[in-house]
Order: structure tokens, then C-alpha cells, then sequence
């Protein structure tokens, strides 16, 4: 079992003044190195919405990578101006927590941004597809199993 | 489960300060990548590579195995 964190934030809503809370859902992933056995550590947002999984450009450059080619990412906004490209391929991962658990090495396809301008998405491909997710935002409780 | 991966334990002490100052670094690191070393942000920038170079120089540790990198996301953004 793999805990995972909620990281909390807020931000004031410019109009109304309402205060707004930003909850994310987040787990650490280990990503693994070009010719080497050890993992790049990173933060990387659990999102149920994302089919597949996001890597910001500089990280891919680091690691070990399989290429299958080359694609547009869309957003919530739709429209082909706010498409960023991408490239699609396959890497190795494992998911880690604070408590020591680590799970078996994987292999997920993903999307390789081209820029850094994007945080770690981790979606479904070869990721939540494999596993469990558990929450409980308000028990402070939730894990991958 | 197996525990063949080992993550260094000040990482882990400076990921924590991170999400505790989470808030603070959305204000003042919005649409950054930033490094946390000695509960403290060393260096923030758009490119990873800049803040990669920083962390090098100023404390000969590896980002991303013994210093965490961390993206700070505008909080508009929902994914």
C-alpha cells in the first residue's frame, strides 16, 4: 500500500474575495534513469480525469524512454490553439511514500511534454489503471494499493 | 511490496516543508520550478535545467535523488 498526500493551498477569488482552498492529490513517483538502475524523485498529481500521464520536458531528457511518436494534448479547453505538443512513449516507474513502501518497477505509457511549464500528471495508462485508489479527503486519508 | 528503492531522508524532510509551505510558495513561486534544501527554497525558475545548475553549485547534491524539485502550479488551473 502506497500513501499518498493531500497538499492544500488557497487563493483569493479576485472579485468576490472568496477565499478558495486547492486540494491536490499527490503521490511520489521514482522515474527511472537513462543507464543507470536508480530513479529520478518526484511529486507528481494522482488525477482521475487524465487518461494517460504527463513528464515535463527536462525530466524525459533524463530518463529511460521508449519513443512511439509524436501527438497534440488537449486540456479542458479544446480548441487547437491551446493544444501543446507532445511526445508519446513508455517509461519505468515506482511509486514511493514517506513511510518506505515501494512498490514493484512498471512500465507506463506517457506523454512527454515540450516544455518544463507543467507539473508530473500521473493518469490512468499502466498507472491508476493498475491499482486501487482509496480516498478519504476528509479522514486525511488516501492510498494506492 | 518490495523496498529495493531507497529515498534519502533529507529529500523527504525538505519535500514535507514544501506541502507545509505550500500556500506561501503558490504566492511568491507561481508557474516555477523550485528547490528546497535546509527547509528553505534555494532556487526557483521556469527552466529545470537553471534550477538543476543552482542546486549543483551551491550544495554539490542531486536534484530530483537528494534535493526535491518541486513544480509550484497556478492554483487557477483545475488540469
Amino acid at each position: 500500500m502506497i500513501q499518498l498526500t493531500f497538499r492544500n493551498s488557497n487563493y483569493i477569488h479576485p472579485d468576490s474575495r472568496e477565499k478558495v482552498e486547492v486540494i491536490r492529490l499527490e503521490a511520489l513517483i521514482g522515474i527511472k534513469k537513462k543507464e543507470s538502475n536508480d530513479y529520478l524523485f518526484l511529486n507528481g498529481i494522482i488525477d482521475t480525469g487524465a487518461y494517460i500521464s504527463l513528464i515535463p520536458k527536462r525530466i524525459s531528457e533524463e530518463i529511460e524512454r521508449t519513443m512511439l511518436g509524436k501527438e497534440k494534448m488537449k486540456g479542458i479547453n479544446s480548441k487547437e490553439v491551446c493544444a501543446i505538443p507532445v511526445e508519446f512513449g513508455k517509461v519505468k516507474y515506482v511509486l514511493l511514500d514517506q513511510k518506505g513502501n515501494v512498490t514493484k518497477e512498471a512500465e507506463m505509457q506517457c506523454y512527454f511534454a515540450d516544455t518544463d511549464e507543467v507539473p508530473v500528471i500521473l493518469g490512468f495508462a499502466g498507472l491508476l489503471s493498475e491499482m486501487t485508489l482509496t480516498m478519504n479527503y476528509k479522514a486525511n486519508r488516501a492510498y494506492l494499493d | 511490496m518490495k523496498k529495493a528503492v531507497n529515498i534519502n531522508h533529507e529529500f523527504l524532510q525538505n519535500f514535507r516543508w514544501a506541502q507545509k509551505q505550500w500556500t506561501q510558495l503558490t504566492r511568491t513561486h507561481q508557474g516555477k520550478w523550485i528547490a528546497v534544501f535546509h527547509n528553505q527554497v534555494i532556487a526557483s525558475d521556469k527552466k529545470i535545467s537553471s534550477v538543476e545548475e543552482r542546486v549543483k553549485s551551491l550544495t554539490k547534491k542531486k536534484p530530483f535523488e537528494d534535493i526535491p524539485l518541486l513544480y509550484v502550479e497556478d492554483p487557477h488551473c483545475i488540469l
